[in-house]
């Protein structure tokens, strides 16, 4: 119950944002894997042998497609589950938050940072916003940005939609400074 | 022309009604975001420079680009014109409903039949769907078939998104008598 059912592939090509020119496109990438959610109407407790076997070639799969349709070094990597509503949101979790998925990811991807990432259940068309961050510097902030992917179809009840999401650069107009320039600042007057 | 943005979308469908389609049915989509020519000049009546302008050049880049995606023949396919609330739905007809810019596709893929559209005016992440049709015969019921495309954040209200999308074959499990068994 594994298997792919479809697989969307997502390339948005961004060559000017708000009258500002990029010198060179940015190109992000998302794919988007309709699968079968190997837990749907069971009650597992125990995750690690199902997904030792099916994440590795689900992430090689996946990336292989993501890399191609890049064309580029990845600067930025993202990841994101949907459950449909038959799964548990730890079912998808358990896909995406182990060393069988994500060592894929950031072996293709030339990365070393945790990847940023959301899970969320929903409805077929669920409209997820993939975060993305710097693939060795996660705390890189012109690389923080978003990607919103929709698949009509998916995930179907019985459905996991799982996504990967790279980014060749930072933010066409990143201008935002990074932790070493902000001015100094003492939280304490503001404390919550 | 001043494009912003150019998305490329590949869906492989590998099952369908519990069964495997093989090979997997391919469609690809490209669309464009770009700045409606005749935004802020209130009521234009003579499209024709813009059309000039613009039309061919949108086949020209979409068209290759499209085809390369799929990465396998042409068997069906369609277009698209989605014009922000600052436009009216002629701009968007005038852009695709011309030869100048469905002829690069045709040209390309051997095709002869009349590109199927949608048209209309929507908001930032409108969905819509865009019909396909056969390349040569647009009575070949196997290809009659939709794909849905929504871009989260265009057209803006003064922008158009144009779009080709061609499939690589028929609906999956096609399985509908042909036109030609009806009397």
């Amino acid at each position: 119950m594994n298997r792919i059912r479809r697989i969307s592939t997502i390339r948005d090509e961004v060559l000017e944002d708000r009258g500002r020119r990029p010198s060179e496109p940015l190109i992000r990438v998302a794919v988007a894997a309709a699968v079968g959610n190997p837990w749907f109407a069971s009650s597992v407790e125990d995750f690690a042998a199902d997904v030792r076997k099916i994440c590795p070639p689900l992430a090689q799969e996946m990336m292989r497609r993501g890399l191609d349709a890049l064309g580029q070094p990845v600067e930025a990597f993202g990841k994101a589950v949907v459950v449909g509503l038959g799964g548990e949101t730890e079912h998808g979790d358990a896909l995406v938050h182990n060393p069988f998925f994500s060592d894929v990811v950031r072996l293709g991807a030339g990365g070393t940072s945790v990847i940023a990432s959301t899970e969320s259940r929903g409805p077929a068309g669920t409209a997820v916003a993939v975060p993305l961050c710097h693939v060795t510097a996660a705390g890189t902030r012109s690389h923080y940005q978003g990607m919103t992917v929709r698949v009509a179809d998916a995930p179907e009840p019985d459905e996991i939609l799982v996504v990967v999401a790279l980014s060749s650069a930072a933010r066409p107009a990143a201008r935002i400074g990074d932790r070493r320039t902000d001015p100094p600042f003492d939280p304490t007057p503001w404390r919550p | 022309m001043t494009i912003r943005t150019i998305v490329t979308i590949v869906e492989e469908t590998l099952r369908d009604g519990d069964r495997d389609v093989a090979p997997a049915a391919r469609v690809a989509i490209v669309a464009a975001v770009l700045r409606n020519p005749w935004y802020g000049q209130g009521f234009v009546e003579d499209l024709a420079p813009g059309i000039a302008a613009n039309a061919s050049a949108l086949g020209a880049l979409l068209a290759p680009r499209v085809v390369d995606a799929l990465g396998a023949p042409v068997e069906a396919y369609g277009k698209a014109a989605i014009v922000g609330l600052g436009g009216e739905v002629e701009h968007g007809s005038a852009l695709i409903h011309t030869l100048t810019f469905g002829d690069h596709l045709r040209t390309l893929t051997g095709a002869s039949s009349l590109l199927p559209a949608v048209e209309k005016r929507a908001p930032a992440a409108a969905s819509f769907d865009i019909p396909l049709k056969h390349i040569t015969d647009q009575t070949i019921r196997s290809h009659h078939q939709s794909v849905e495309v929504r871009l989260a954040d265009a057209p803006a209200e003064d922008e158009i998104v144009i779009a080709l999308a061609v499939a690589s074959t028929g609906r999956p499990h096609a399985r509908l008598a042909p036109f030609s068994t009806e009397s």
